[in-house]
């Protein structure tokens, strides 16, 4: 007896909290901003990525937690696995509980000014000694938006021991490197020559690659007063030369649906003998996979044809200042406060293990940095370029890079058989479209 | 039925119940209609504006609509749903209820073959797809790897790289996830059974066949309609599964509507696009539910 | 007689051949999950992996359980599996209640719509969700989580409650009713003791569902502390990187007690209805 009437009653106070919830809803939908004003304590909220070596999360928290101290704010430092960001964003955008600050590779940082998030940030800038080179990753429509936090330059991670093993050198043009990886190709044994992926996901490495070849071949997708050039010979050329890396069964099958990690893992597997790839692989390999660290050299960029231009594009990890949010300024003075102690930025960023190349001048000459082994990741940095380039860096250019189209458009002549003429037809189309 | 209006028979009981269903339902109703109701009419408007992610929606009219009718993509995602929804329902409800009507036999070792078959389901999808997606892998995979050293094959099957096949791998893991909420539906449904009425039909001389389909399975069909409509749902709406093996790739060759929602939403930014691309296929689903509620009706 | 035999032997081997096919089908990639859960990081990639590892280790769980932030995740999704189970199990109970047994306005419709909550795919519906949600005041929150996952689980439960209670005959309560007995007291003292073993089951899998679900915990919380267990699994794969011998011994250790619940409850699962004493 007592026990339904217990039931019912709970019953009844459910159905009314809900009922209140609803009608709360209602009256008072945009009432609740991410709150806290209230106490007078400043806040911060900052989204930072969580990266494999944990050094970088566990540093940057000891910042944090230092500039909390010192400025009397309250921060709200949370570690975002980069996967689930642009959802986590979006949600979080439309909510109006967008973070303060958040860090992520640039072009994906970049989407937030298409839709007016992001701050500008010259201010900040005027502050930092950025390198040259990481200078351009600041820009954006012609305007400072992004404060570079590390450069991400790949490098060319080649088997060293395969390559002995077969007498080769190093190759100096593109077409060398699939003459040897034909040499060196071995399927039956699980062994492939090229390790490209070409899938859509993640950060882009398969768009990057093609982008590359593209400019060493002399072709330009957006040339550099933003018009779509990417329909010409050069551009053709370059499409036939990497489909028939895959044609010809250089590449491992499955490449066309490897995310971002595919590549890694098959170089550690031992299963390719070159990947495109940024440092991080190198901090995998030291770690885990000594013996196949000991066995690898880093190669130079080949070129479309000897002593021809060759191009290294890459990223940058950038921070972005949310203008929407409700402590812009309390976001600029944590960037400045993070930038003021350059020694301690250069220590966080060699923890990383050379992975990440500094932004700021003045530590190119530190014991680390003079390693052979590292000095490879700082000479690539200073000749990087752009993932976009030559275009100008428009949220535009951003988009189609993050949209993986030169990536569809392979896929198209690799998976679907289509003519590699017709599928650049369809790339212009599609650019031409974001262009218009 | 009958039973409900003999009771009912007194108008006091009548209204008396009346209003305790109503209260009953209450909470059913605050949170199916109440949590949802906002969110989904606010999806279905959105879906008729410009909206991008952190932009202002702006009425538009039909057009995210008219521009599915142009989306060749759209169209792949609606066969290819419609291909995964049909095939996985078809094999999870065939080998489901030959499991069940297996299980329900009295062998030996029932205990254990009942425990072991259920565990799929207590997998988490997320965990599933991850798995299947490991062992699909074309280098380290444990299937192509066992596939070559058993001879069957030289070089390994292309699962998740031949366009013709990457749907077909993502809807075995759909189907090896799903078969044991088939299987245990059923069993539950065909251990009610009445003894009684099998010994008669053997006495009558039925073979077991003509037993299982005159008898059996009219006898079970409302359990089957219930499970059935409710995996169609599911699998129809089935994201993670499909997002996480294949991504909806290569070239689109394993989208289906759901991740080609995902898509327009976060890599293309378009969130009212994503969203009338969800909503565009909500009359199919209504339909089914019109279909299920007739069978319904007949049956009871 | 002996063709009888004969015959029984055949549909023995049939019955075991089609039960063993099944058996293997369902637990190897299990098996592998575990297998890989055990493996040393260097060897989980090798091309054409073998079944055997060479090597096992107890290092990935060690790792997970000492240095991640992965046991908070655990206790966290008991806590919300938990609860979601016996809010979703009040609310369905009466409800199944009033649907099958009480005549009133709006029935059939509630009957029929309550599947509504399943029309529009979660990838679509979880921005607007969000927003209403964290217009509730509830922003990175594992407690959003019990205003969401009713949406999807009580519609679910109550389908799976109406058949169980549609099978009880109605003459109990009705005898129970004359004696002035009321419509709650006849939920309480018949519908529920009668039906508890299929109650058992519906609320194993409102456990399970709440357990389970991906798309809305991840969305909805974002500090290690929110997380549930399938959140936190992701959080071991980065950019390009993946821990995989920590990522398959999180997803045993997240599997595990979904599993073993399911493990205990085997018979009522499928036993369900029978074991009431329905006759």
């Amino acid at each position: 007896m007592k026990k339904i009437g217990k039931t019912l009653k709970s019953a009844c106070v459910l159905g009314l909290s809900g009922a209140l919830l609803v009608c709360s809803v209602g009256c008072s939908s945009s009432s609740e901003s991410s709150g806290g004003e209230k106490t007078g304590k400043k806040q911060l909220v900052f989204w930072d990525k969580s990266e494999y070596v944990t050094a970088y999360n566990d540093m940057m928290k000891e910042k944090v937690d230092e500039f909390a101290e010192k400025y009397d704010v309250d921060v709200d430092y949370v570690i975002v696995n980069s996967g689930d960001l642009e959802q986590k964003l979006a949600a979080a955008i439309e909510s109006g509980n967008q973070p303060d600050i958040i860090m992520g590779d640039n072009t994906s940082v970049a989407e937030y000014i298409a839709s007016d998030q992001l701050a500008e940030v010259s201010d900040v800038l005027a502050d930092i000694d950025l390198k040259e080179e990481a200078k351009p990753y600041a820009v954006f429509n012609d305007t400072e938006y992004l404060v570079p936090l590390s450069l991400t330059a790949p490098g060319m991670f080649a088997r060293q021991d395969v390559w002995e093993e077969h007498g080769l050198e190093a190759p100096k043009t593109w077409e060398e490197l699939k003459e040897q990886a034909k040499i060196i190709n071995d399927p039956d044994n699980g062994f492939y020559a090229l390790g490209l992926p070409l899938g859509e996901s993640g950060g882009g490495d398969a768009e990057t690659f093609i982008r590359t070849i593209i400019l060493d071949y002399g072709g330009e997708v957006v040339n550099a007063e933003g018009e779509v050039t990417v329909n010409s010979p050069e551009v053709l050329e370059a499409f036939k030369f990497i489909a028939s890396l895959y044609e010809e069964g250089l590449v491992p099958p499955d490449a066309t649906t490897w995310d971002d990690s595919g590549n890694n893992s098959a170089y550690t597997a031992g299963t390719v003998g070159v990947v495109f790839n940024s440092g991080s692989l190198m901090g995998t390999l030291k770690d885990e996979y000594p013996e196949i660290w000991d066995n690898t050299a880093i190669f130079d960029y080949p070129a479309a044809e000897e002593g021809g231009q060759s191009y290294t594009l890459g990223g940058a990890n950038v921070f972005g200042i949310f203008k929407t949010g409700d402590n812009t300024e309390t976001a600029k003075e944590f960037i400045s406060y993070f930038f003021s102690d350059t020694d301690f930025y250069n220590e966080m960023v060699e923890a990383i293990g050379g992975m990440w190349q500094p932004v700021i001048n003045g530590y190119d000459d530190t014991e680390f940095w003079q390693d052979p082994d590292n000095a490879v990741w700082l000479t690539a940095a200073s000749n990087l370029t752009l993932t976009t380039a030559p275009a100008p860096t428009t949220d535009t250019a951003a988009q189609g890079f993050s949209n993986h189209l030169c990536t569809k458009a392979l896929q198209n002549i690799v998976v679907n058989g289509m003519d590699p003429q017709e599928a650049l037809d369809g790339l212009e189309a599609d650019l031409n479209e974001l262009y218009q | 039925m009958a039973a409900l209006t003999k009771i009912n028979r007194a108008g006091a009981q009548t209204r008396k119940d009346k209003r305790l269903g109503l209260l009953l339902m209450l909470p059913v109703i605050i949170v199916i209609f109440g949590v949802m109701g906002y969110p989904f009419l606010n999806a279905i408007w959105l879906s008729f504006t410009d909206k991008v992610v952190g932009g202002e929606a702006n009425f538009t009219g039909w057009d995210n609509y008219i521009a599915l009718i142009h989306d060749d993509i759209y169209w792949l995602s609606l066969k290819n749903t419609i291909i995964y929804t049909v095939g996985c329902i078809a094999a999870k409800l065939l080998l489901g209820l030959l499991l069940a009507v297996l299980l329900n036999k009295s062998i030996k070792g029932k205990t254990f073959f009942r425990t072991a078959l259920l565990i799929p389901w207590a997998i988490p999808g997320m965990v599933a797809a991850t798995t299947w997606r490991w062992m699909y892998d074309s280098t380290y995979g444990i299937i192509n790897s066992l596939l070559i050293s058993t001879g069957l094959t030289t070089t390994g099957i292309p699962w998740l790289s031949d366009t013709h096949l990457t749907l077909f791998s993502t809807m075995i893991v759909n189907v090896w996830r799903g078969i044991p909420f088939f299987m245990f539906s059923i069993l539950g449904a065909l251990q009610t059974l009445d003894k009684q009425q099998f010994e008669a039909a053997c006495v009558d001389g039925a073979g077991s066949f003509k037993q299982f389909w005159y008898i059996t399975l009219p006898a079970i069909s409302s359990v089957i309609g219930i499970t059935t409509l409710l995996s169609t749902i599911w699998t129809f709406n089935d994201f993670e599964n499909v997002w996480l093996i294949t991504g909806g790739g290569p070239v689109y060759s394993s989208s289906t509507i759901p991740t080609y929602t995902y898509v327009k939403a976060f890599t293309e930014n378009n969130l009212s696009g994503a969203i009338s691309v969800a909503v565009s296929v909500i009359p199919i689903l209504i339909i089914l539910i019109i279909i299920y509620a007739r069978a319904n009706k007949k049956s009871s | 007689m002996v063709m009888k035999k004969k015959k029984r032997i055949t549909s023995g081997i049939i019955t075991y051949g089609i039960l063993i096919i099944a058996l293997i089908w369902t637990i190897f990639p299990v098996y592998w999950m575990i297998k890989s859960s055990f493996t040393v990081s260097n060897e989980m990639y090798v091309a054409r992996p073998k079944l055997f590892s060479l090597h096992y280790t107890l290092e990935n769980y060690i790792e997970l359980f000492t240095e991640t932030h992965f046991p908070r995740a655990l206790l966290n999704s008991v806590e919300i599996a938990g609860i979601t189970t016996v809010i979703c199990l009040v609310i369905s109970i009466l409800g199944s209640y009033a649907m099958t047994r009480l005549n009133f306005p709006g029935r059939r419709f509630f009957r029929i719509s309550s599947i509504f909550s399943y029309l529009i795919p979660t990838a679509v519906m979880f921005v607007p969700m969000y927003v209403f949600v964290s217009n509730l005041g509830f922003y990175d929150n594992k407690y959003s989580l019990l205003i969401i996952y009713p949406t999807t689980v009580v519609p679910y439960c109550c389908y799976m409650l109406m058949s169980y209670f549609e099978a009880i005959p109605t003459a109990l309560e009705e005898a129970a009713l004359i004696d002035g007995c009321t419509r709650l007291k006849a939920l309480w003292h018949i519908i529920i003791p009668i039906a508890l073993p299929g109650i058992a089951v519906v609320a194993t899998f409102a456990f399970t569902m709440s357990w389970n679900e991906y798309l809305y915990a991840m969305i909805m919380t974002t500090s290690t502390d929110q997380q549930t267990a399938v959140v936190a699994i992701n959080s071991f794969k980065y950019a390009d990187s993946a821990i995989w011998g920590r990522i398959m011994a999180a997803s045993v250790a997240t599997s595990l007690p979904v599993t073993l619940i399911y493990i205990i409850a085997q018979s009522q699962l499928v036993g369900g209805k029978s074991d009431g004493s329905v006759k």
